[in-house]
């Protein structure tokens, strides 16, 4: 008997030993495998069921689900496409852009089965009267060269070429690959988020000596930003290309003065360029490759003395635009740009002009749209009148940006 | 080895999971397959409900299911399940800047008086905060009178309650209610009587000249026209059954609704609970003797639009659609009116984006003359291959 007690005692202790040793959660797990049938089953379901989802591939079926929580574009064939460009937004114009995130841009580029963007309803508009536009074209010379890439030429670039550059007087594009049917001008410069610095001083470089003369301003712009011409030059007409000056879509940071994001594009004056042209090649003034394009842009800018301005219009409102019209009016901004907007990182219907000149991140799809609603989409019955919406210069407030230097990391 | 063999023997832990994992995998197979099928054009939305038309057989027409994808998921559930992503939407809607505009609106004016439309939502207790404040804030705003229904009464938005329950087999009691408690009440109100979802986006002033082209004093009904195949019982022939989508919205005359009013109750006639209801409100008036309008402009286009602008410009429409659309499904740019009325699965974000693009962006210089988009008014208005609007009573 008393070896039998003892035996026991002993079995048990030995039990308890062994029951430490393997973890609470491990054992309860066991135990109900052992012993539940509806375990059983309820693991295998679950494990059927993630396989075949997983299995059956589809971004589409996981991402939508995503995308329908984040936002459902007007196209919902970009499912989860704006989800991407949120990914996109969160980096601001400084960080290193991951090639993952510009392959998800370049995904959702249009499987689109019409590739048409022209509206031959030209003999219904035979009554408009656009001969104020046509005025403007004629006294503001704006030449603007458009970034792509042999990857982006026949969606995005090709989609720019056929809306809104429909109404450039003086439109380039450049690329890192010459292409003779487009055309595009080729740079001596490698593809990748690391050159642009490169590309934008070498296609900057490229209008100083080959078109300096031939217009008054000029402007850099990506494939993926829409501008609305009549409004640039409505914006430039009040302004003078003599002055080293230079407009885009404010950031505070930086540069003491702040710089222009290169998506919602920027204009140079004439005065500005020849500065560019003169002096630079010299990379203690101006970085000459790496970084990101807009910033070091903008610091070569500032060290050649041409400055940043306000370009809200007179009530405030902005017209350049990094992000693309609903961002703006829903204020579905990424953290950073509450710190770098210098204009206060306003939202809202009434934050952005009627005269609005540039969005950004307008995808074929999207420029297309765009066309219909500004040329086209009208409300009948209301006749527009002409708004006195510009700020001359002498009349021009300006603004300090908001933050001067990043904030500190605590 | 050993565990397949495990997998096989009924009565064995692995056995168990074994079972539920193929369960698991053809449940999903199930649920993916349609997904798949469709490949890129996967879309969200619920299809035309051809499993309501059962619903018209009592009035003596039997259906043929024409080819239809599966309902993927309800896309009004979808909408249901978002966060709020709206903030403060009656504050930042003033636009104070109209006195800047210098616009002359005059025309519009003119036609806001003479062309009265009275234009309902349907709406729901869930989606009242966010979609219909919304509406009610942007283009609601351009109404001579907006009503808003949903199933319980809400005196803050103002919403009518109806007193039907919630839910989209009650959506024809609902519009039934809505559209007799209308001539009930309103109908010295208004000549047009237009019907929306709380999705929808209207442009007001286009409205009112599509429907200046018309006599709200003959029994009319426009919107985006579908027709339905089916096989008709007995003569064997095929025939189109005809309604107008109910989320792009619909509009009828004051003499269709005096019709409604006067016969709608009558189950022989109209339908009056269960099933779709804009198949069940578009055959109701038919068979009061109202006439569909053909509502695309004089180049052909259309200017009511069951989805998002995004879709026309596309073209990328789910396989049903070019079944339904009694206008060929057209696509891409150009199949679009400048005078567009309507479009449906509008989120509120995108109600105060389409005001901005619509309203206040413009291009400077440029001003558009008042285009003459309507079609000769006359009475064969179908398109053409249509010659059965009318079933018989």
């Amino acid at each position: 008997m008393h070896a039998g007690h003892a035996g026991r005692a002993d079995r048990q202790r030995l039990d308890l030993r062994r029951h430490q040793e393997t973890p609470i959660l491990l054992r309860l797990v066991m135990a109900m495998w052992r012993n539940a049938l509806a375990a059983q089953f309820c693991a295998g379901l679950a494990l059927g069921l993630t396989v075949s989802f997983l299995f059956f591939g589809n971004n589409h079926i996981i991402s939508s689900r995503v995308g329908i929580r984040l936002t459902r574009d007007y196209d919902t064939g970009d499912i989860g496409h704006r989800g991407d460009v949120r990914k996109m937004a969160m980096h601001s114009g400084n960080d290193e852009w991951s090639e993952a995130d510009h392959e998800a841009l370049d995904r959702h580029g249009d499987g689109q089965s019409d590739n048409s963007f022209l509206i031959n309803d030209h003999h219904m508009h035979e009554g408009d009267d656009d001969s104020a536009a046509r005025e403007l074209a004629k006294k503001v010379k704006v030449m603007i060269w458009v970034m792509t890439s042999p990857s982006t030429l026949h969606d995005r670039a090709k989609a720019v070429r056929d809306t809104w550059g429909q109404r450039a007087e003086q439109l380039l594009f450049f690329s890192s690959a010459h292409n003779k049917t487009f055309p595009t001008i080729g740079l001596n410069v490698s593809e990748g988020r690391e050159h642009l610095t490169a590309k934008t001083m070498l296609g900057f470089r490229y209008l100083y000596d080959n078109h300096f003369d031939e217009a008054d301003w000029f402007m850099k712009v990506d494939d993926d930003t829409y501008v609305i011409m009549e409004n640039l030059r409505y914006f430039l007409s009040e302004e003078n290309p003599k002055d080293p000056v230079y407009f885009g879509h404010h950031f505070g940071l930086i540069a003491a003065q702040g710089y222009y994001s290169g998506g919602g594009g920027y204009v140079l004056s004439k005065e500005a360029l020849r500065r560019f042209g003169q002096k630079g090649q010299d990379p203690m003034l101006c970085k000459q490759d790496g970084g990101a394009e807009d910033a070091e842009f903008g610091k070569c800018m500032e060290r050649l003395g041409v400055k940043t301005v306000n370009t809200t219009d007179t009530l405030g409102r902005s017209r350049f635009h990094c992000f693309d019209p609903e961002t703006h009016i829903m204020g579905g901004y990424p953290p950073w740009y509450y710190k770098y907007d210098a204009n206060g990182g306003k939202k809202g219907l009434h934050s952005i002009s009627d005269y609005a000149v540039t969005f950004h991140y307008i995808y074929p799809s999207k420029m297309k749209r765009l066309e219909f609603y500004i040329y086209h989409m009208a409300a009948y019955g209301v006749k527009r009148g002409f708004q006195q919406l510009n700020n001359p210069p002498k009349d021009r407030v300006p603004i300090k940006p908001i933050y001067r230097n990043p904030p500190k990391k605590t | 080895m050993s565990i397949l063999a495990e997998c096989v023997s009924p009565g064995k832990a692995p056995h168990r999971f074994c079972v539920g994992f193929l369960m698991g995998m053809v449940v999903a197979s199930l649920i993916a397959a349609p997904l798949i099928m469709n490949g890129d054009n996967y879309y969200r939305y619920r299809t035309e409900p051809v499993s309501h038309v059962g619903g018209v057989s009592r009035m003596a027409m039997q259906e043929e299911s024409t080819e239809r994808s599966a309902e993927l998921w309800s896309e009004r559930s979808v909408l249901d399940r978002e966060p709020q992503d709206i903030r403060d939407p009656a504050s930042d809607l003033d636009t104070a800047d109209r006195h800047l505009h210098r616009d002359d609106n005059t025309v519009a004016q003119r036609l806001t008086e003479e062309v009265r439309v009275l234009v309902w939502v349907m709406t729901s207790p869930q989606t009242l905060q966010s979609r219909a404040k919304m509406i009610r804030d942007t283009w609601g705003k351009r109404t001579n009178k907006i009503l808003f229904f949903s199933s319980k009464s809400d005196p803050d938005l103002p919403a009518i309650g109806l007193n039907v329950t919630e839910g989209r087999t009650h959506l024809m009691e609902k519009t039934n209610r809505a559209f007799r408690y209308i001539y009930d009440n309103h109908m010295d109100d208004a000549d047009w009587f237009m019907k929306v979802d709380d999705d929808t986006y209207v442009i007001m002033e286009n409205l009112r000249y599509l429907l200046s082209g018309e006599n709200s004093s003959e029994p009319l009904f426009l919107g985006h026209h579908f027709h339905l195949r089916y096989r008709s019982r007995g003569a064997g022939t095929m025939k189109y059954l005809h309604y107008q989508s109910g989320g792009a919205g619909y509009v009828i005359s004051k003499e269709a609704l005096r019709r409604f009013g006067e016969k709608g109750r009558d189950e022989k006639l109209c339908r009056q609970t269960h099933g779709a209801e804009d198949i069940g409100f578009g055959q109701c008036m038919i068979n009061l003797g109202v006439r569909i309008s053909n509502s695309t402009d004089v180049l052909g286009r259309s200017r009511f639009h069951c989805f998002p602008p995004g879709h026309f410009t596309g073209g990328r429409y789910p396989s049903w659609y070019h079944a339904y659309d009694a206008n060929g499904a057209r696509k891409g740019v150009q199949s679009m009116s400048d005078y567009a009325v309507t479009f449906h699965y509008i989120r509120p974000s995108e109600m105060q984006t389409l005001d901005y693009l619509i309203y206040h962006l413009r291009p400077y210089g440029v001003l558009h003359a008042l285009q003459n988009l309507n079609r000769e008014h006359n009475t064969t208005s179908l398109p053409a291959g249509h010659s059965e609007v009318f079933a018989q009573p």
